[in-house]
């Protein structure tokens, strides 16, 4: 397995470099960050060690290379199978109209003349951090830092199953927060008092009689007790008229309808909900440094 | 996928799969429900009930015993007056179904008033459940008898004994077996639990009644049915379109009359449901457990210094 390989020449060189592992290792590191390219590292690894030591550095290099191209591999293979589909069925068009004429021109094809895509992760000189990105850190980044930091602390490495909690983590702490954001400004419906669903349905007029909220249909859940063996049993679901008409009725007990507030979220909405609701961001050092960057993007000394 | 949580003490999987499956299935989901959320949906539940037996564990140790009784497990679920009426109509049932099954051992006043065999009339009226008068011990309030079922659940039941006309008989058939799954592994009051204790306690370290046992039945059977229906409400929020207040209800769940089969909305549910997925049942959890409702919200005021604990199914 490529993880074993990895730990083997890791240790190999960590016996070969002795005292200087720390240096070497701060190398490495500051490669992940993008503050030295492939080949700088590459020359001060080969500066710290002798130049028969120098294979353990290579071999180390290239495990690693291999387990990162591994994980972001089928993307890429995906990515390029439908390139290449693509520019095939295109070319094939094009031949078809043009055979009878006597100027062949054909528009070049322009995949031919891109560079070569370099794949994501811990190997290439792309961009590292998510925010640079602008997607959301994927499995092969992840598993990429977290085995840099576990060698850091003289762990052994990481395994797949922790990237997975952390990508999927990632997705819920901003899912959290923007759900906060627009709970302040549509309305929400709770069932069980917990959970929250259909946000941005029609709210009663409070300033009118109504008895919307007396009874809702899809309320008492699924269970049922009935004459069955076991006394329990899936409750007979609402029918699909009393589910439009209590759709109808909130709507004929809403306030009057205004235009919907469709603009895409402020920074304002951001700065004020975080004021509010301080518990969405659990870290208190996380929720600190972030208020003051939303407030210094709020002003201005002109201001 | 395995789960990691049920090897109990033979070392063999003790797992609910198969029920689980079978429940989603009645609950809405697809007659094959995804094989990965079912085992979700089985690790969510067990935590769940290890949590419970947990606090209940707390509060029988305060009374002084060392046994989880039903009455701890039924406190845990004061605040809601309409599951425990739910488990009041429960156990009418269930004493009808066992007074049906078994005429002869129900009578306690039969047996003679020997002193041998009055040790066994009292081991009878033990074995008798006492989960109403256990709710009516914390109901305060008299609220769980406010609770009222009403007769649209009649009308529905007519509507979808129309519709079950028109199935064929073996699609009926599994269907019908798919709602009566449960957590149970036999009838009677005394030999039902075995699997469902051997999955919670598998080394048996502490003491449940059979009770307590069957509440907690009831409640796993609960927390399956939140979570489909929560899965189902956030289908209808994704599917909604502005200006289309009716759109959100398409494709969903419904008990469909005849008359409507051609409305331009509506699809039957019973065998066109996409399986519920993971990704829906995360989601469902992590709007469960959101920091801004509810414990964690705004305006809620801890009195007590307890630890907030928050189970689906109460």
């Amino acid at each position: 397995m490529s993880s074993d390989a990895i730990n083997i020449s890791r240790r190999k060189l960590n016996e070969v470099l002795g005292d200087k592992s720390s240096k070497y290792f701060n190398h490495m590191k500051q490669w992940f960050r993008m503050k030295l390219t492939k080949e700088e590292f590459d020359m001060e690894a080969r500066a710290l060690l002798s130049a028969d030591q120098v294979r353990f550095h290579n071999e180390f290099l290239l495990a690693l290379l291999n387990k990162v191209e591994g994980l972001a591999e089928t993307s890429i293979t995906i990515a390029h199978d439908k390139a290449i589909s693509h520019s095939r069925n295109s070319r094939r068009h094009k031949r078809n109209s043009r055979t009878s004429e006597k100027s062949n021109f054909e528009p070049a094809d322009l995949l031919e003349y891109l560079p070569p895509n370099s794949p994501p992760g811990a190997g290439s000189d792309g961009v590292k951090y998510a925010v640079q990105e602008i997607f959301l850190p994927d499995h092969a980044l992840v598993v990429g830092r977290f085995m840099l930091a576990a060698w850091e602390l003289g762990l052994e490495g990481a395994e797949d199953d922790a990237a997975d909690i952390i990508v999927v983590a990632v997705q819920n702490f901003l899912k959290n927060i923007i759900t906060a954001v627009l709970s302040q400004r549509k309305g929400y419906k709770l069932r069980n008092k917990r959970f929250m669903y259909d946000l941005g349905g029609d709210m009663p007029n409070m300033w009118l009689r109504n008895s919307s909220m007396l009874y809702d249909p899809q309320s008492e859940g699924r269970v049922h007790v009935d004459d069955s063996m076991d006394a329990l049993g899936p409750r007979c679901p609402p029918t699909i008229d009393e589910v439009e008409q209590s759709a109808a009725f909130e709507i004929a007990c809403s306030g009057p309808s205004t235009e919907p507030n469709d603009d895409k979220l402020t920074i304002e909405e951001f700065y004020n909900t975080l004021l509010t609701h301080k518990n969405v961001i659990a870290c208190h050092s996380v929720y600190a440094v972030n208020m003051e960057r939303l407030a210094v993007m709020l002003n201005h000394p002109s201001y | 996928m395995v789960s990691y949580f049920t090897i109990d003490a033979t070392g063999e999987n003790t797992n609910f799969q198969k029920e689980i499956s079978n429940m989603m299935h009645g609950f809405g989901d697809n007659p094959n429900p995804n094989a990965a959320t079912v085992v979700l949906v089985e690790d969510i539940v067990l935590q769940q009930l290890r949590s419970m037996i947990q606090e209940a564990l707390n509060y029988s140790m305060l009374k002084g015993t060392n046994v989880i009784s039903n009455h701890e497990i039924i406190y845990l679920m004061r605040k809601n007056p309409v599951k425990l009426k739910r488990l009041q109509n429960y156990q009418i049932k269930m004493d009808h179904i066992d007074n049906t099954r078994n005429p002869t051992a129900a009578n306690p006043s039969t047996t003679s008033i020997l002193t041998g065999i009055v040790l066994e009339e009292e081991k009878e009226s033990k074995k008798k459940r006492t989960h109403i008068d256990v709710i009516k011990d914390l109901d305060e309030m008299d609220e769980v008898s406010l609770v009222k079922f009403d007769a649209i659940d009649y009308l529905r039941k007519v509507r979808a004994a129309k519709i079950t006309e028109s199935m064929s008989f073996e699609k009926y058939e599994a269907y019908h077996k798919a709602r009566c799954s449960s957590f149970r592994s036999g009838y009677g009051l005394s030999k039902g639990f075995v699997k469902l204790e051997s999955w919670i306690n598998p080394t048996k370290e502490l003491k449940i009644t059979q009770l307590a046992l069957e509440v907690l039945c009831f409640l796993a059977y609960e927390t399956v049915a939140e979570i489909v229906d929560a899965v189902f409400l956030i289908r209808q929020d994704s599917k909604k379109k502005s200006g289309d207040p009716f759109s959100k209800f398409e494709g969903g769940y419904f008990c469909n009359p005849q008359s409507l089969n051609n409305a331009v909305y509506i699809k039957s549910g019973y065998e066109g449901v996409p399986a519920i997925t993971v990704a829906e049942v995360r989601e469902v959890l992590r709007r469960y457990f959101t920091p801004t409702t509810g414990i964690n919200g705004l305006f809620h005021r801890n009195m007590s210094n307890d630890l907030p604990v928050r189970f689906i199914a109460i």
